[in-house]
């Protein structure tokens, strides 16, 4: 029989550190501590940090550490804030003892506030060594007019990046529905987006660690040949593809890519899809790769990684099987500093559009509209508008 | 961590003071409130400021137009629920059922069939299988640094957050 003793918790704090430069410490006890700091250079001041609400949990040999709360940052450089990703550290080394948030869309002017809500899982081994529990701190920033700033220690500047530009894709889109057909028509778009939302079909994915597996999953390995989804526009082109399938456990799959383009690639994302025996198709998110991506006009090479993922398709389809997988380009950080993202053309066009998440800040908007209708929607793009752009 | 044993948000302790809440959560913010003094106070406050504008204030003027918004969208998301293909209404109903009691046997035995990395223990290994932490309608995608990553909509902010778990 196991005991489980919950850590008291002090009750929500608010501190106001406005006068504290560049580190701030919340008060509780010894141990059960959330530090919040700001790298040297990131023009950011923590205004306050609020985590009362989160739970400290011993579990056997671990801490398992519910963060719940949000941290208030002031802006004081030049360039507004478009997004902002914070490092949490509770064990560096440890499954589930690492964790980043980020926030993008923002729209922080120089001397304004922004909340960063905080509200995750992570774990650390007991007993504590001293010094706080968690650490939160600034990984990046990334400002409207793309230039970044922060240790960038997670990638993090690159993935805002791509979000951003997907952000500005549908941006203009919704503005164009509302140019031409008024309140109404962008009604009619957040709508179409919210059906497209609720039909997804989803997986169950978990981390089926990075290594060899301890203990087989059931199932002869299989491999399986990937499809892909051509974008004529895409600077990438996918050649070849195989994974390795045993039960319900995938390894990363491996694709011959070629740079097309005539421009240098210094990164770029495989948008990755499952199938199952029903012929469904689901997003999995991005191919992960650990390998080197510099790729020169015409250079080919082959993405692969050692993560391995449990897929689940639902407690109903319990005899469906990973029946297929297919691959597209998603993101490319060109050399020349941009970055190339699918149209929604392209994507309406190969119905990638009804298997794939929607673009953080298509969701974003979107739920803005069913909480608060059109009027806060259009708002919002008004506040995003590129420079120069006749606001609606 | 058990749903029972977490405090529920400040929300949710207000829809279960004014009576609104559906029969499930209501049932589990029953059984906390039980044993958690700090939310009981919490909802005896609620009741208390209710009842106190209830004889203070005339009561306010509905906005139509907002709630037909709201019956609008919510009767869209409906409809679709409703029409995806393949899954009459008593499967979907067996899933959930399904899916809930999953849930709750995880929640309960730690659910540590995953094998994780040389190392780790199996402590660990069994509380790290339940991450990420997924909220109702969310789902995880795997990012191309081999991390899962989900979204959350926060209504009061009027922000996403993209939340990334790290394997080492």
């Amino acid at each position: 029989m196991r005991f489980q003793v919950r850590v008291p918790v002090a009750v929500a704090v608010a501190v106001c550190l406005a006068q504290q430069p560049a580190s701030a410490q919340l008060p509780w006890g010894a141990n059960n501590r959330v530090e919040v700091e700001i790298p040297e250079g990131v023009p950011l001041r923590v205004v306050a940090a609020d985590f009362g609400a989160s739970e400290f949990e011993p579990r056997g040999g671990a801490l398992v550490i519910e963060l719940a709360g949000s941290v208030r940052f002031r802006h004081e450089g030049d360039n507004e804030v478009r997004a902002v990703t914070l490092a949490v550290r509770a064990e560096e080394r440890r499954l589930g003892g690492r964790a980043a948030v980020s926030v993008p869309s923002l729209h922080a002017a120089r001397g304004q506030e922004f909340e960063v809500p905080v509200n995750l899982r992570v774990l650390r081994p007991l007993p504590l060594p001293p010094g706080p529990a968690v650490r939160i701190a600034a990984d990046a920033v990334l400002f409207d007019t793309l230039a970044s700033t922060g240790p960038d220690r997670l990638n993090s500047v690159r993935k805002m990046k791509a979000r951003e530009m997907e952000a500005r894709r549908d941006r203009a889109y919704f503005l164009s529905q509302w140019r031409a057909g008024g309140r109404q028509r962008l009604a009619s778009a957040m709508q179409a987006s919210l059906r497209r939302q609720a039909a997804r079909p989803r997986l169950h994915i978990r981390l089926a660690g990075a290594g060899p597996a301890t203990a087989a999953p059931p199932g002869s390995p299989r491999e399986l040949q990937i499809a892909f989804v051509h974008d004529p526009e895409a600077p990438l082109a996918l050649e070849q593809g195989t994974a390795t399938v045993t039960g319900t456990v995938s390894d990363v799959p491996r694709i011959v890519l070629r740079n097309r383009s005539a421009v240098g690639i210094s990164r770029f994302e495989i948008g990755w899809l499952v199938a199952d025996s029903a012929g469904t198709a689901y997003s999995m998110g991005s191919a992960p790769s650990s390998r080197p991506q510099n790729l020169s006009p015409g250079e080919r090479v082959e993405t692969g990684g050692t993560g391995r993922f449990e897929i689940g398709f639902g407690p109903d389809d319990g005899d469906l099987e990973i029946d297929g997988m297919s691959a597209y380009v998603r993101v490319a950080h060109l050399e020349d500093g941009s970055v190339w993202v699918p149209s929604r053309t392209a994507l309406e066009q190969s119905q990638l559009m009804n298997s794939i998440p929607v673009s953080a800040e298509e969701q974003r908007l979107s739920q803005m509209y069913r909480e608060r209708g059109p009027d806060a929607v259009l708002e919002e793009l008004r506040k995003l508008r590129p420079a120069g752009d006749v606001a609606p | 961590m058990s749903r029972l044993r977490r405090h529920p948000d400040l929300a949710t302790v207000a829809l279960f003071s004014g009576g609104d809440l559906g029969f499930a959560r209501r049932w589990l913010v029953k059984r906390h409130i039980a044993t958690c003094q700090r939310c009981a106070s919490a909802v005896a406050s609620f009741v208390r400021d209710r009842e106190a504008l209830r004889a203070e204030t005339p009561a306010p003027e509905v906005d139509f137009e907002a709630l037909a918004h709201r019956i609008r969208v919510a009767a869209e998301q409906r409809g679709v629920a409703n029409a995806r293909p393949g899954l009459p209404r008593w499967k979907a109903a067996a899933a959930g059922l399904a899916a809930t009691a999953a849930i709750v046997a995880l929640l309960l035995h730690g659910g540590g069939e995953v094998p994780g990395p040389p190392g780790s223990s199996a402590e660990e290994t069994a509380f790290s299988s339940q991450l990420p932490v997924l909220g109702e309608g969310e789902d995880a995608q795997v990012t191309s640094d081999g991390t899962l990553s989900v979204r959350a909509f926060h209504s009061e902010f009027g922000a996403m957050t993209i939340t990334e778990y790290y394997i080492p």
